[in-house]
């Protein structure tokens, strides 16, 4: 299993036969830092082999001439797992047997991180022992003798500091010579070995390795000062009954804000960049082969390069999003977020952490489907990443406002205020029907949090993990873009002939949408959306564009009518004339109903393509498929809902 | 008493875990084991945040009703006052 772990984005790997180090700890010890200490840029972080757990993988040059294969295994506080990424580190440890494991220890909580320690001693293993924060205990006053700790756990320990951007000469020897060296033999600390089956009694046995550790820290801790430290003050606010939702509430608008408002500069530059010189240049390359005009350059400018533009216009978004989130995960600001939240989460069945992305998802649903990865449980991820579609995107606020503006003049505000207010209600309502119904296995998890002292982040800590995270996501979300994008030119590309016979059919790419293949697809569809009152071929191809990009959907509306796109959805022109003819047609004179039934639909529908790509790599290929499924019909339901009972007001 | 019962600013020593279960468990991994100092730091949105030596955990109430403690006589004294003062038995 440990040989087997391939596919991780942008890792390397170490020559084959060479040994591999397990890198193991409690969460917030200083792990991910030790890793990028010991293997620098050459890491990546991915989805194990078989499962949905991340794991870092890179190599660490231990000599000139000696690579080692280096995991970061997710943080665990016990090999009795409770999680799947715990499953995954007992799994790995007991059964697997790395050539190596390094356990980072905090020096601060010695007690909580020597648990591991005492259940990973309890099979015969090479061990070595790197030992951080031991700066933050000699500022509390404390002190931990190093040696005295080796001796009295029987494994070498070397002091660390995960800021130094090399390890220290005493780790790569101890390391080495552990590798070369017989493994340390068990020692039989409690009862029940750790990783064993549920039968024993397990809680005599914890209280057994307490008892162990109690008389290792009898011999090589001095105590800190104890009394409240500047984090609990600080948390006397931020956790306040009042105060701390206003500052969480804070924090989530600026990350909002931050994410969508600092990120559409870059985001248009990046368009404009790929609209204008990429394309161009494409076009003037096939131009030189006299091919400008060709079906074939069409296919790569107005498919494939227009595709992967979509991709790249996101980028700015996650680097921003992922970066705000590494600064609040480092910080320890996101566990207190988790308790200010949690109450309100647990109303839809999900912890106090889903409230992140939930957040992000009103500016953009893509960063915030990558933004569940903060849910450390599975299943509550699974369901956080279905409910999502749910949040109202910015690119849904542009069709919003130019119908808006449209139908309902000066009080355009409040109708799109009202579908925003639907979102919310959408994400409960959902969360508890799915909770009721597929996700019924899931139990309500009590809150039990660690919560880490506050600590300015490290820099080149959150750029490594927003750079992993960011890689990761590119890898998997082109590839899909890609392939879809040139479908969905296809379909506009090609002629539908015979089916207007008053347009006249064009060759392969000069067609109008009125008579390629996808308008055909189209009205083919539209009578599905009768009962919804917007039954009309123009309104089913807008929200099929929509599908690739919700902000598609004015532009394609444009190009139906033949309109000029408005620069300002606040200044429809000629396009909200045709609109109102179109809805007044097809709703038999219900236009208010239809529209509302509209926007409806496309608050819940499908989200874009991009969404699907970062849904996928999260939940896999059938759950993303059973999330549109899911939301077509909830669409359509309440579209229908809403058009039959306005229709009659 | 278990540390529900305990007021914000309260310490006591954990007696022992009374539930069962990997969630019980993980209660004592996490630094509430017998034997080992408690104090309340705060109490809000149904949880309670607490301090075991140098670790700071957030507990929900239902999960902190199952760590059974023995409250500091000094803190004992203070809570039964308070109690009478407020007019509970």
């Amino acid at each position: 299993m440990l040989s087997e772990c391939h596919g991780v984005a942008g890792a390397r790997y170490a020559p084959p036969g060479s040994a591999t180090i397990a890198l193991v700890g409690c969460p917030n010890v200083g792990k991910s830092a030790v890793f990028r200490m010991l293997t620098g840029i050459r890491a990546g972080v991915g989805n194990y082999p078989g499962t949905t757990v991340d794991v870092g993988r890179g190599v660490w040059d231990l000599t000139p001439d000696r690579q080692v294969g280096v995991l970061d295994l997710p943080g665990t506080y016990s090999l009795d797992p409770i999680s799947p990424d715990e499953c995954l580190v007992r799994d790995l440890l007991v059964d697997d047997h790395p050539d190596l494991v390094v356990v980072v220890l905090d020096a601060v909580n010695l007690t909580r991180s020597l648990y591991l320690v005492s259940q990973l001693r309890e099979q015969a293993r090479r061990l070595v022992v790197a030992l951080t924060m031991s700066d933050v205990v000699k500022r509390r006053g404390g002190e931990v003798d190093v040696e005295r700790l080796a001796a009295a756990i029987g494994v070498q320990v070397v002091r660390v500091d995960g800021r130094d951007r090399q390890p220290p000469v005493e780790l790569t020897s101890a390391v080495a010579a552990a590798l070369d060296g017989a493994e340390v033999p068990a020692r039989t600390v409690a009862q029940v070995p750790a990783g064993a089956s549920a039968d024993g009694d397990e809680f005599a046995a914890a209280q057994e390795r307490f008892e162990w550790i109690a008389a290792v820290e009898a011999q090589c801790v001095s105590a800190l000062r104890s009394g409240r430290t500047g984090s609990d003050r600080v948390d006397r606010v931020v956790c306040h009954r009042w105060l701390g939702p206003i500052i969480f509430l804070a924090a989530m608008f600026a990350v909002f804000w931050i994410t969508t408002k600092a990120a559409a500069p870059l985001q248009q530059a990046l368009s404009d960049f790929v609209d204008g010189p990429v394309s161009g240049g494409t076009r003037a390359a096939f131009g030189w082969f006299g091919l400008s005009d060709n079906i074939a350059a069409a296919f790569v400018v107005d498919g494939l390069i227009a595709g992967v533009g979509a991709v790249l216009t996101f980028v700015p978004l996650m680097i921003i999003m992922f970066g705000l989130l590494a600064l609040m995960e480092d910080s320890g600001y996101l566990a207190r977020a988790a308790v200010v939240a949690d109450r309100l989460m647990r109303t839809v069945g999900l912890p106090g952490r889903a409230f992140i992305p939930m957040i992000v998802g009103f500016g953009c649903n893509v960063p915030a489907v990558a933004a569940t990865r903060v849910i450390p449980n599975a299943r509550h991820r699974l369901l956080a990443v279905l409910l999502l579609p749910f949040t109202s995107c910015n690119a849904r606020l542009v069709v919003y406002v130019l119908v808006g503006t449209v139908f309902f003049g000066p009080n355009a505000g409040y109708v799109i205020f009202a579908m925003y207010v639907l979102s919310v209600v959408l994400v409960v309502a959902v969360g508890r029907l799915l909770r009721g119904t597929v996700f019924r296995d899931i139990s309500p998890e009590p809150l039990l949090i660690d919560l880490p002292p506050y600590h300015a982040p490290a820099p080149g800590l959150v750029a490594s993990v927003t750079w992993q995270r960011l890689r990761a996501f590119l890898r998997t979300a082109t590839g899909v873009i890609m392939v879809t994008s040139a479908i969905v030119w296809l379909l506009s590309a090609t002629p539908a002939i015979g089916v207007r016979p008053t347009d006249v059919p064009s060759g392969f790419g000069e067609v109008t949408v009125a008579s390629s293949l996808g308008g055909q697809v189209s009205a083919a569809v539209a009578p599905v959306f009768d009962p919804a009152g917007f039954g009309s071929w123009e309104a089913a191809s807008a929200l099929m564009t929509g599908f690739a990009a919700k902000e598609s959907v004015v532009a394609a509306w444009a190009q139906t009518y033949g309109a000029d796109e408005p620069g300002d959805e606040r200044e429809p022109g000629a396009l909200g004339a045709y609109l109102r003819a179109d809805f007044d047609a097809s709703s038999g004179g219900h236009t208010v109903a239809a529209v509302l039934a509209f926007m409806v639909f496309l608050l819940a529908y499908t989200p874009c393509l991009t969404t699907l790509a970062a849904q996928r790599r999260e939940i896999g290929t059938r759950w993303t498929l059973f999330g549109v499924g899911m939301q077509l019909v909830v669409a359509w339901v309440l579209a229908v809902a809403v058009f039959q009972v306005a229709s009659r007001l | 008493m278990t540390l529900v019962d305990l007021d914000v600013g309260a310490t006591a020593t954990v007696a022992r875990i009374a539930g069962d279960g990997r969630m019980s468990l993980r209660i004592m991994e996490l630094g509430l084991f017998p034997g080992v100092e408690v104090h309340v730091l705060g109490c809000s949105f149904g949880n309670l945040r607490l301090a075991a030596g140098p670790t700071r955990l957030a507990i929900s109430e239902e999960l902190a009703g199952v760590v059974v403690v023995t409250e500091h006589p000094d803190d004992a004294a203070s809570s039964i006052a308070a109690r009478v003062a407020g007019g509970v038995a």
